[in-house]
């Protein structure tokens, strides 16, 4: 708690115009690292992001292992958790101004120099001007629910219903005998399905439902033995690998190990 | 907020598993040879890109909804060696992006990537856009693209939902040869259905050492494969130490697995 109280008391709680003189302040400073960011040569930023890096993790790392007060449920270092999360979210709002930005620039492009299809990106530079106006100004008004509801989440669900004729399309492909495999995993599809169903449970629901072999031929009981006998295992130890290699490539991150040919061509600038 | 000492036995495997990866790594830096078995979804990326070249028509690469992580990281990294084959044989290529955070990123990268393959007059700075981070805003700007340009490659790596499946049976309905890899195991089968070659698993984090042969990755990927045996022991071990009735569930291996 002392190394809250220290910061505390060295950036106090701004108020009234304060507010205002402190964000410029933090957005001049902002500039500023940027400039000096671009003129540090490129193995002193590689060394500096390589710090900011390994820092940042061991915060993460410090506050998840360090001991905590059974009562708060705390350690030292977790006040500070929210504040780190604000400066990835400023972060990124920083680049989703780069993001709109791109997309501005490429459709502009388009239709300044009238390419095929300019009047689509009439059609989405238009769309962002009036969803960010309708947003900022009449964000409680009838026109903009209506633009969110009526009209984005129409075209969200239009979108999302496609997925039915993809999955029929793509099931029949998979399910096309080719192979032992495809065989195999044919017959896994079709029981399964028929043990979902209740055309399916009705074809073997003369027999006994358990206490007896017989119940083992039952459609919904040999479906049920596929999804969780012989799946649920599948899935768990995929999901294992997963995990440590979500781990491994982590660690790698956190100490700067990675050499992939990116951060290569990084270390050789 | 989750902490070691909720459940220290969890935070001491993790922590177990860490030191393999290192130990593994630091072998491996000071030069000792490690085995990689063949992934043939790493290996059809070069059929891939010289199908492109041969069709005269672009190669598209999405990193899916994936966000400036570990998942979205590793997907730009198979993308760079991707890019400079590409730029070697003088492809176009296509990177929408959902993720603005990832977006900056990824510009900088297919840039790098030119001028590492010694192309760096080749790179379009319309090559990589950002779409939208509404997922089927994206998932319709993403397949528009496809059915437009008649995509010849397709290359989907990253966190994916229920819009994988429009990306790969727009890919496939225009012909496109497709690899696709994701961490997604709900999307596995979507991927396994409509694409040419799948990346299972951790194979999608096997991937950067399986291009580049560097050490330090090889090292990860043979500890991350020691980890995987120890979980088998545990696992091994629990099994044998239900089935015996004298052990059972009051045995402290399986007590001290066993979530309370």
């Amino acid at each position: 708690m002392n190394l809250q109280r220290l910061l505390g008391s060295a950036f106090p709680k701004a108020s009234g115009s304060w507010i205002w003189i402190s964000i410029l302040l933090a957005a001049l400073g902002c500039v500023v690292v940027f400039f000096a960011l671009q003129a540090l040569p490129g193995r002193a930023r590689k060394f500096l992001i390589a710090a900011v890096t390994f820092l940042a993790g061991l915060f993460y790392a410090a506050e998840f292992f360090l001991p905590v007060d059974p009562k708060t449920d705390e350690n030292f270092l977790t006040f500070a958790v929210p504040t780190v999360g604000n400066v990835i979210n400023v972060l990124a709002a920083f680049t989703l101004g780069l993001g709109v930005f791109s997309l501005v620039r490429i459709h502009g492009t388009k239709v300044v120099k009238l390419r095929e299809g300019w009047e689509n990106s009439v059609v989405l530079l238009l769309g962002i001007v009036v969803m960010a106006v309708a947003g900022l100004e009449f964000e409680d008004t009838r026109f903009y629910r209506s633009l969110f509801r009526d009209v984005l989440n129409s075209f969200d669900a239009a979108m999302f219903a496609t997925l039915a004729f993809f999955i029929i399309s793509a099931a029949y492909r998979a399910f096309r005998v080719k192979s032992a495999e495809a065989t195999l995993l044919m017959f896994a599809a079709l029981i399964v399905m028929l043990g979902q169903i209740p055309i399916g449970q009705y074809l073997t629901h003369w027999l006994p439902e358990k206490g007896s072999y017989a119940s083992l031929f039952r459609l919904d009981n040999i479906s049920n033995w596929l999804l969780i006998t012989v799946n649920a295992p599948a899935i768990r130890a995929i999901g294992f690998g997963l995990g440590i290699g979500g781990l491994a490539i982590a660690m790698r991150l956190w100490l700067s190990l990675e050499r992939g040919a990116f951060f290569e061509a990084k270390a050789d600038n | 907020m989750t902490h070691a000492s909720d459940r220290w036995e969890s935070a001491l495997l993790v922590a177990l598993l860490a030191a393999i990866v290192l130990f593994t790594i630091i072998t491996a830096q000071r030069g000792r040879k490690y085995f990689i078995r063949r992934i043939p979804g790493l290996n059809a990326i070069d059929e891939a890109v010289g199908r492109a070249t041969e069709m005269g028509r672009p190669i598209l690469m999405v990193p899916g909804l994936s966000g400036l992580g570990v998942v979205g990281l590793q997907a730009l990294t198979i993308f760079s060696y991707i890019i400079k084959t590409a730029a070697n044989f003088g492809n176009r290529i296509m990177m929408p992006v959902a993720d603005s955070a990832l977006y900056t990123v990824a510009e900088e990268v297919v840039r790098d990537s030119y001028a590492a393959a010694g192309r760096p007059e080749d790179y379009d700075s319309n090559s990589v856009y950002f779409l939208s981070d509404r997922q089927f805003a994206f998932a319709s700007g993403v397949a528009g693209t496809i059915f437009r340009e008649k995509v010849a490659t397709s290359f989907l790596f990253g966190d994916f939902f229920a819009e994988s499946l429009i990306f790969a049976e727009a890919g496939q309905s225009v012909g496109a040869i497709q690899v696709a890899g994701t961490v997604q195991t709900t999307q596995l089968p979507f991927f396994i259905a409509s694409c040419d070659y799948t990346i299972i698993g951790d194979e999608y984090y096997a991937a950067s050492a399986y291009i580049s042969r560097e050490p330090t990755l090889l090292g990860s990927l043979v500890g991350q494969d020691y980890c995987k045996i120890l979980v088998l022991l545990v696992i091994l071990i629990g099994v044998v130490g239900m089935t015996i009735p004298q052990l059972g569930k009051d045995w402290g291996f399986i007590q001290w697995f066993t979530l309370k």
